[in-house]
């Protein structure tokens, strides 16, 4: 018998986005991953999911926000279906956690009465399926959460049910990834899980949190990472995807059907942007354009490096065209590599010897001292452009 | 524009004043009161003030001499045109008038604003029109203030400038908009940085980047140590674990280890008790051996001492024969020992008699002498005993004749013969009465009362006070004389007469016959002093010497009675001879006694060893038998304990054979318990059981440890410490990014500001050179080649504002501000720039120009004076109309100029 169910994970509710800067946007993007857990629902409607497995990291913070833990519960009590959950590193179960609080369990059971936080680590049984949770409870487990499923003869007291392991941490074959990342989220704490140490046809799925890109575990034949159902994160590589869930048919004995179906509402662009004198705010907003493809700005978050040789005029057009952006997208991080170098045409118009006499020989020593590498040509360029606008709006 | 004539009429002092002027240099000399200066202002206003000009200037202007109001007309030219300017002062009334040959005669606006336009000031009409006043004031010099006394040139200076620079003359410095730049440059970098430039202001962009940064920074790095705790607490935790399996596995081997030892141990144990075992039945079979052997040994020793003791008894048997012989022996040398000894002794006896005669010899003659000497002595005593008595008889007799008494005869000898001499001369005497001190007669003191006679010529002293009587014949008659020398003869024969001499002389003899007495008496006393201290212990001693020579010659008789030759020596010496022989037959004698005696007493001590001896062996003899018997006996048992020699062989072999297998045995079992040392094993035994403790300590230590770090580690914040170190390194690079942004904003400003400064001075400079170098023309020649000025710049309105002095003569000074030159350099400064200003506007209007000096130069010492005439000459030459209005023209006389005296002022 085959069981149809959702596997996600890494929710993080409640992330505070805490290198945004500005305070509204920073809200939109937490709101996101609220409005992105509703379609998780909508999707287990749309295809029949029994039930969901979310493989921890609910919430970010092991304190969530009163306000975080009430819309969550409002949100997965509207799933109609049962949804079981492990604790994660951020959400862990013992003392401290969220799961721990007598608002979490009131909230639950008032408004999520069908989910159901796995706090031991014991069999759950189900119709045609059986889970093995493995959670964490607290936020660094020394040994390995899935310890306990090597017990010899475990899983044989589950005949023909379909046998699910539901597991938070990174896998020995890829460390953690967020030390260097642009953007904090989607790393692991050294709660290493062994799954080469279980026996490969005990299990039929194990889902797996804690990865926030979706992808197969290769220490067991049958692992997953759902990823997160929202995207926090630029992506690492190409195949780097997330803001998806797995939807996931199980059967004993059989190997799992997974199909990631999109959940996720943001869009994070890492985006290298080269310019040229030829008027470069337009064709950097065409090819902004290109990257954001018509996605909300809302919800659209880049990293840009942009880098070539501008006029000042050029150079200032194209400061009004980022900042632009930066006021419309939920947020960009620019990474500034253009460097201005004034036209003689705009020398002369800085300054014109015979009438402003002092400016003009300002600007000349000023194209001397721009003309070298070091760090005097660099404070020179950067006092031609100060020139050159103060001198725009004194004329102004 | 040069000025030609000027007329004045009714303008204060000056009635009505025509001046004409030369084209060069015109000298106006006067004395103080004359009105010079009232014509320099007249001038002046003549050209720019308002004739409808009221209030206090208009009043100012008016003249006490006539009700008229004051007027000018300046005549002048320019352009190639004579102009004559004529201004009534009258207020509201007040007119101008110009006109020109061939030109239609301009009145009032017209005529004002035409003015203007030919002294090229025609924008300063109107509002300002006092500007207007003030710039051409500067080429009007009055007295002593061609710079004002702070230094700051006068504000018409810097306007004069900027209308030179519109003309294009001096050039342009900075425009409205470089001033413009200039200023929001200065004002953003005021908002970056503090006044002195050296820090960034607080809460400016870069200093709050800066804060921020350092605050990211901290928290980074404490983020990071965080992580840093929680690797080592998740590291040391790996640790234990290794070490919890290591010591485990450890244990084990240990407890392995444990058991086969212990078993070791058991096995070792049995063995060492079969080895004490074997050792004990071996050692006990060789005790028996043993004792065999030591009997066997026993009775063969005793045999061989029984041989002994037989042989030992037979010799003290033959030593017994031997001694009794010496005993017998020693009998018969004593008898013959004591007879010769008993001869010795009867010599000595004799030597001893005839020693003891000869010393009663020497007794009885040493006696007989002695008496015979005390007998001797007696007899001398008594004869100077009688001497002695008749000595004192005669002394006795004697007895008043003393010293004095014969002093006294002579006295009343010398007196009689006074008195007889005095009979004899004239005698006078004198008689001392009284006085306080002495009187001398002839040296001789006189005393109070007595009588003095003065017989001859005489010496008298007579002190002080003193009374003397002089009487003749001393005071008494002749009579009186005679009789004081009856009396006096008279007590002389009595006093001989007492002593029994007839006369001086006798008694002189006498006395010295008694003091010879007297001496031998002496003489006698010491004598018999000497001889017999005591006259009783002599008497004593004599009587002693009778009785000591009667026993001398009794023992003696004794001695010799009944000796058949008795000695006779002659005499002391011969009977000490007799002694001394004596004494040597006497020692001989001894010496023979003590030798024959010394004999009898060895043969005697040899005789009683040799019965000791004697005694000894038979008692030895007599023991030696008990011991043989006994050894006899012992010997017996033996033999019948230990059977023959046979007997002993056989038992001996058997025994020695049970020992050695036994000794075999127990060397096998030692030697199996030596391969299995159980102390070593118990070494070995504790040793592990000591690394067992270590191993469970280890084990506890690493629990413990494990136990400790999972609960640091597992205590959990709220967010994740990983999340928050990266976080931090983020925010902290930002901040760095921001802070390099903002301080590369700033660094830029303050850049810009630097060249703006820079530059602008750079620009001044050039800007200024053509009137620098025209102020240093005409000041050449008053500090020499070389003197130059610089101009100080005022950043607001970027024009200069003062001068400073470079003289070449005071290098060292440097330049110098206007403020600390002495007055009179401070006013030739000024007079150059004025003349350098007006040589600028000259060039730019292409037509001449007038200077005004109204006592201008009134600190100037005449050195200086005489060299200011070249500076003049100069302007004169370069075009420059010059007036000069002194109290002291002929200063000015080298110039060569034209000259006008002021009329004396009318008098009234």
């Amino acid at each position: 018998m085959a069981v149809t169910f959702i596997h996600t994970a890494d929710w993080q509710l409640g992330k505070p986005y805490s290198r945004i800067d500005n305070i509204e946007k920073r809200a939109i993007l937490k709101n996101h991953r609220f409005e992105s857990l509703k379609k998780i629902g909508e999707l287990a409607e749309q295809h029949g999911a029994s039930f969901i497995v979310a493989a921890g990291d609910l919430f970010d913070s092991s304190q969530p926000t009163r306000e975080d833990v009430s819309r969550a519960c409002d949100i997965i009590g509207g799933f109609k279906r049962p949804v079981f959950a492990i604790p994660g590193n951020h959400d862990f179960g013992g003392p401290g956690g969220p799961y721990s609080h007598d608002y979490f369990n009131r909230e639950r059971e008032c408004r999520a009465p069908n989910l159901k936080v796995l706090l031991t680590a014991e069999p759950v049984e189900g119709e045609g399926f059986v889970l093995l949770p493995c959670p964490l409870l607290s936020r660094h487990e020394t040994g390995d959460p899935t310890e306990w499923l090597r017990i010899p003869g475990l899983a044989d007291r589950f005949a023909g049910k379909a046998r699910i392991v539901l597991a938070h941490g990174s896998i020995s074959t890829f460390g953690t990834d967020a030390a260097d990342d642009d953007e904090v989220g989607g790393h692991s704490t050294p709660n290493v899980l062994n799954l080469e140490m279980l026996d490969p046809s005990a299990f039929d799925y194990i889902a797996l949190g804690d990865w926030h890109g979706t992808r197969r575990a290769d220490s067991h034949p049958c692992a997953w990472y759902s990823g997160t159902h929202e995207p926090d994160r630029f992506p690492k590589g190409d195949d780097y995807k997330s803001g998806q869930v797995l939807l996931v048919q199980a059967r004993r004995n059989s190997a799992p059907v997974v199909q990631p179906l999109s959940t996720g509402r943001c869009r994070w662009h890492i985006m290298e942007h080269s310019v040229d004198d030829a008027d470069p705010a337009a064709r950097f907003l065409a090819a902004m354009n290109a990257t954001v493809a018509g996605h909300p700005a809302d919800s659209t978050l880049v990293r840009l490096c942009i880098s070539g040789s501008l006029s000042l005029a050029s150079a200032s057009k194209l400061e009004r065209e980022l900042e632009s952006q930066k006021a419309a997208l939920a947020h960009i991080r620019i990474k500034d590599l253009t460097t201005t170098t004034p036209t003689d045409a705009e020398i002369a118009r800085l300054g014109d010897a015979a009438v402003n006499p002092l400016v003009a020989a300002v600007a000349t020593k000023l194209r001397q001292m721009a003309a070298g590498n070091g760090a005097e040509a660099v404070t020179a360029r950067a006092a031609i452009r100060e020139l050159f606008n103060l001198a725009h709006e004194t004329r102004a | 524009m040069r000025i030609n004539k000027v007329t004045v009429r009714n303008y204060r002092i000056l009635e009505n004043l025509t001046v004409e002027f030369d084209n060069a240099i015109t000298v106006i000399g006067g004395l103080n009161e004359t009105g010079k200066s009232t014509l320099f202002e007249a001038i002046h206003r003549g050209l720019v003030l308002d004739p409808q000009a009221g209030g206090q200037v208009r009043e100012s202007m008016k003249t006490a001499f006539a009700d008229a109001p004051p007027e000018v007309t300046v005549e002048f030219t320019t352009g190639g045109t004579r102009y004559t300017a004529h201004k009534v002062f009258s207020g509201q009334t007040g007119r101008i008038n110009l006109t020109a040959p061939g030109q239609p005669a301009l009145n009032g606006e017209p005529a004002e604003k035409k003015l203007a336009q030919l002294l090229g000031m025609e924008e300063l009409l109107g509002a300002q029109q006092k500007a207007l006043d003030a710039s051409f004031s500067m080429l009007f010099v009055r007295q002593g203030r061609s710079l004002e006394h702070s230094g700051e040139i006068i504000p018409p200076a810097g306007q004069l400038m900027e209308l030179l620079q519109r003309d294009g003359s001096a050039g342009l410095l900075a425009s409205e908009a470089d001033l413009g730049v200039d200023k929001v440059v200065r004002q953003a970098v005021d908002g970056h940085y503090t006044q002195n430039r050296n820090q960034y202001r607080a809460n400016s962009p870069a200093q709050a980047a800066n804060d921020a940064f350092a605050t990211a920074q901290a928290k980074a790095t404490a983020a990071a140590a965080n992580l840093a705790k929680l690797d080592t607490l998740a590291r040391e935790i790996g640790e234990a674990d290794r070490q919890l399996t290591e010591s485990r596995k450890a244990l084990e081997g240990l407890a392995a280890n444990l058991s086969m030892q212990r078993d070791n141990l058991a096995r070792a144990l049995e063995a060492r008790r079969n080895a004490e075992l074997a050792e004990a039945l071996a050692k006990a079979e060789e005790d028996k051996l043993a004792n065999f052997n030591r009997s066997c040994d026993d009775l063969r020793a005793k045999s061989t001492e029984l041989d002994r003791a037989v042989q030992e008894q037979a010799q003290r048997t033959t030593q017994l024969t031997a001694a009794s012989a010496r005993v017998r022996d020693n009998s018969s040398r004593l008898s013959d020992a004591q007879a010769e000894a008993r001869l010795a002794e009867e010599a000595v006896s004799k030597a001893r008699c005839s020693l003891a005669v000869a010393e009663a010899f020497v007794e009885a003659i040493t006696a007989q002498t002695n008496h015979d000497l005390l007998v001797k002595q007696s007899a001398d005593i008594r004869k100077l005993r009688e001497e002695r008595a008749l000595l004192a008889a005669t002394h006795e007799s004697l007895m008043p004749l003393t010293k004095k008494a014969i002093n006294d005869i002579r006295k009343l000898n010398e007196n009689l013969v006074g008195l007889r001499a005095g009979r004899d001369a004239v005698a006078t005497g004198i008689t001392l009465n009284s006085a306080s001190c002495g009187v001398t007669l002839d040296g001789k003191e006189i005393a109070v009362g007595e009588r003095a006679i003065v017989t001859k010529e005489a010496h008298i002293a007579v002190g002080p006070h003193a009374v003397i009587q002089i009487s003749p014949g001393g005071g008494k008659t002749l009579s009186d004389l005679e009789d004081a020398i009856r009396e006096a003869d008279k007590e002389l024969d009595a006093k001989l007469e007492k002593l029994g001499a007839p006369n001086l002389a006798k008694a002189e003899e006498l006395l010295a016959s008694k003091e010879e007495a007297k001496r031998k008496m002496d003489g006698i006393d010491s004598t018999l002093g000497e001889l017999i201290e005591d006259p009783e212990q002599f008497e004593e001693k004599l009587s002693k010497s009778v009785v000591a020579l009667e026993l001398a010659k009794k023992a003696l008789e004794g001695l010799l009675e009944g000796m058949e030759t008795p000695p006779k020596p002659d005499g002391a010496d011969a009977a000490r001879a007799l002694v001394a022989d004596g004494k040597v037959q006497l020692k001989r004698a001894e010496t023979a006694e003590r030798s024959a005696r010394d004999s009898c007493e060895q043969i005697r001590t040899q005789s009683e060893g040799d019965i000791k001896t004697e005694s000894t062996l038979r008692e030895s003899i007599s023991g030696h038998k008990a011991r043989t018997d006994g050894l006899e006996g012992r010997i017996a048992e033996l033999v019948r304990d230990l059977g023959d020699e046979t007997q002993r062989q056989e038992q001996s072999s058997r025994l020695r054979d049970a020992a050695t297998n036994l000794r075999r045995r127990a060397e096998a079992c030692s030697q199996t318990a030596t391969a299995n040392n159980p102390d070593d094993i118990r070494l070995q035994i504790e040793a592990l059981e000591r690394d067992e403790v270590a191993e469970s300590r280890r084990i506890d230590s690493a629990q413990k440890k494990r136990i400790a770090n999972q609960t640091l580690l597992q205590a959990n914040g709220v967010n994740d410490p990983h999340e928050e170190a990266a976080l931090a390194m983020a925010r902290q690079e930002e901040a760095r990014l921001a802070f390099e942004a903002a301080s590369g904003k700033a660094s830029a400003l303050l850049l810009l500001e630097n060249l703006l400064t820079q530059q602008k001075k750079l620009i001044n400079d050039r800007q200024a050179a053509p009137l620098v170098n025209r102020i240093c023309g005409y000041l050449t020649p008053l500090f020499g080649p070389g003197a130059t000025v610089e101009p100080v710049w005022d950043d607001k309105n970027a024009g200069f504002k003062t001068l400073r002095l470079f003289r070449p003569d005071r290098p060292k000074e440097g330049a110098l501000a206007v403020e600390v030159l002495s007055g009179g350099a401070k006013e030739q400064v000024g007079a150059a720039l004025r003349l350098a200003l007006a040589e600028l506007s000259l060039k730019a209007r292409d037509e001449g120009i007038t200077v005004v000096l109204d006592d201008a130069f009134v600190n100037t010492d005449s050195d200086r004076a005489r060299k200011l005439m070249p500076m003049l000459l100069r302007a004169s030459q370069k075009g420059i109309q010059v007036i000069i209005l002194s109290c002291n023209p002929r200063e000015y006389s080298g110039l060569g100029a034209a000259r006008v005296d002021m009329p004396a002022p009318p008098v009234r």
